[in-house]
């Protein structure tokens, strides 16, 4: 636990010390958002919500999309410990394997749910998002769910490939796929019939399902607590997973 | 062999590795008491990497076992771990974080109370020359200034056994002497030192314990006075250009003969002749001879001695060219 703690530290500095990449990953989202905003408002408008702006889920869905970029630097951090050539030294320390991926999760389970909160923000002052009657702790309930859940699925990633060019591409492919699928790009409503059918294997649909309950149907907690409840215990099932698939001694390639 | 109250600091018995057919570690025992400084001195491929690596835990050994301060390594990991300072042969360091940030967190990961951690951090970078580049980041130093950081890192908790993998690899003439004054600092305080190096000036600097590492066994092991005299043959080196006339090495024991150039080759022959009686034995061809000296007692020398190989070229450095 010590130790564990002990890489949390180093890592919450690393990202603090090195912030462009977050900062970019804020950008992005908050150029789109204004961009989508009416024509998804009117989509809604037509699709029995009224009083539907579109910041109800062009803002979560840019949110839910992006994260997956964030989530995925948790796996460039374990990468770019081999390419730094300090992987080795933690390993030759006290912290175990389960200490090391703690290490690295916990931080940016934390910087996750704080970027999700600067989007969301950011949302509400440039395309005027709304609780309008929903749960604000039912959204940060959601938060945190989706952000362990993507976290832990990285993770995976990162136990399963041996480049970080591999991790890459499976994180861009992954987002576009898993956020597209999920509703994150454009409303469930819009998609055809069998990707609404699979949706719901996609972190992302649980995410906007939680979010759209709250924004656009003044949702609160008790509300949330079925995606919450999934991305939980996907969360769950994929770190045993990348714990079990995880091997602190196999060679990872980063190109640095 | 000395052994402190509680046995040896480091013991490693009958190590076994493998990778495929090559035979990295052909039963390999290492013993190291506390306070000693242990000089592994190999070849590139002789097994001086794969034995740290076993012995840090970083690589599992195919058989034998590592005790650290009494502690089987293999089931107790985590306490031995907390006794060691690893430096690995590759430079690691935290590019995006302070020095102090580098040194603070690998006296954190080893388990230093946040109170020392300062004082402790600040130390060691006195030690290595770091002091006033505490607040610089690792991306902002110098080659050299790197690798020490690089080894302040496994010095900083104060380890037990310190395991040190060809640390002045790439460093300066000044930044070697700052490594090797803090590892004689760090072994009169009591830890064990094992420490990898090509470089021979540097196993006489640490005047450590030498063992001598060829094709994954330990060939000999002792001080440089003790292999010295174990293994010098005393005798003479020359240089002849051309074909070597017959006759010259009757009843001589050659000791080595190696290429040197594209038209010499060197010879040292054993016992004890003298040079005058050398060159009488060319005759009229004396003219072919290039050079001749006397085979000196050195560490150069007794490695290819131990060995059966020449201590220059790939692999260990010998005196001279190390100091230029």
């Amino acid at each position: 636990m010590r130790a564990a703690m002990a890489v949390m530290r180093a890592q919450t500095k690393i990202i603090r010390n090195d912030p462009w990449f977050l900062g970019v990953m804020f950008a992005m989202p908050v150029v789109i958002m204004p961009i989508f905003a009416d024509v998804v408002g009117l989509g809604l408008q037509s699709s029995g919500y009224p009083d539907a702006s579109g910041a109800e889920v062009v803002v979560p869905g840019q949110m839910v999309l992006f994260s997956f970029f964030v989530a995925g630097s948790v796996g460039f951090m374990v990468f770019r410990e081999h390419g730094w050539k300090t992987w080795d030294r933690l390993r030759a320390s006290a912290a175990s394997p389960t200490s090391i991926l703690a290490g690295f999760a916990v931080p940016w389970i934390g910087v996750h749910v704080l970027y999700s909160l600067a989007v969301l923000t950011a949302g509400a002052l440039l395309v005027g998002l709304r609780f309008n009657g929903g749960s604000p702790l039912a959204v940060l309930l959601i938060l945190v769910a989706y952000a362990f859940c993507l976290i832990m699925l990285m993770l995976l990633a990162t136990a399963t490939f041996r480049t970080v060019n591999q991790l890459n591409a499976v994180q861009n492919v992954g987002a576009m796929l898993l956020g597209g699928l999920g509703g994150a790009l454009m409303p469930l409503e819009a998609l055809p019939g069998w990707a609404q059918t699979i949706a719901p294997l996609s972190p992302a649909y649980w995410a906007m399902r939680g979010h759209r309950s709250v924004f656009l149907e003044q949702g609160g907690v008790g509300d949330v607590l079925l995606p919450v409840g999934v991305l939980v215990a996907a969360g769950c099932v994929l770190a045993v997973l990348a714990s079990m698939r995880f091997r602190v001694d196999e060679t990872k390639e980063f190109f640095a | 062999m000395r052994s402190g109250k509680y046995g040896f600091m480091l013991q490693a018995r009958s190590i076994t590795k493998s990778y495929g057919l090559l035979d990295a570690l052909r039963g390999v025992d290492l013993s190291v008491d506390a306070g000693q400084i242990v000089a592994l001195l190999g070849r590139n491929g002789a097994g001086k990497t794969t034995l740290i690596s076993i012995i840090a835990g970083l690589l599992k050994a195919d058989g034998g076992t590592v005790e650290v301060n009494g502690l089987d390594a293999s089931g107790h990991p985590d306490e031995v771990a907390r006794l060691l300072g690893v430096a690995p042969q590759e430079t690691g360091v935290y590019r995006v974080l302070t020095v102090r940030e580098n040194l603070e967190f690998f006296a954190d990961l080893a388990g230093v109370p946040k109170k020392k951690r300062t004082t402790q951090a600040e130390e060691v970078a006195e030690q290595l020359g770091l002091s006033e580049l505490l607040s610089r980041k690792g991306s902002e130093l110098s080659g050299g200034e790197t690798r020490r950081l690089h080894t302040a890192c496994a010095l900083v908790h104060r380890p037990r056994l310190l395991l040190l993998d060809e640390p002045t690899v790439g460093a300066d003439v000044a930044t070697r002497q700052q490594l090797i004054e803090s590892v004689r600092g760090l072994a009169a305080d009591g830890a064990a030192v094992v420490y990898t190096t090509h470089y021979l000036p540097e196993v006489e600097a640490l005047e450590a314990d030498i063992v001598i590492i060829h094709q994954g066994e330990i060939l000999d092991r002792g001080t440089q006075a003790e292999l010295i005299e174990r293994h010098h043959r005393g005798g003479l080196w020359f240089t002849v250009e051309g074909e070597l006339p017959s006759g010259v090495l009757s009843g001589l024991e050659v000791l080595h003969q190696r290429p040197d150039g594209d038209d010499r080759e060197q010879f040292l022959v054993g016992g004890d002749i003298r040079m005058v009686e050398l060159v009488e034995r060319f005759g009229s061809q004396a003219a072919q001879l290039v050079s001749v000296e006397r085979n000196l007692p050195d560490l150069d020398r007794v490695f290819m001695a131990v060995t059966g190989e020449s201590a220059d070229g790939d692999g260990v450095e010998p005196v001279e060219q190390a100091a230029r």
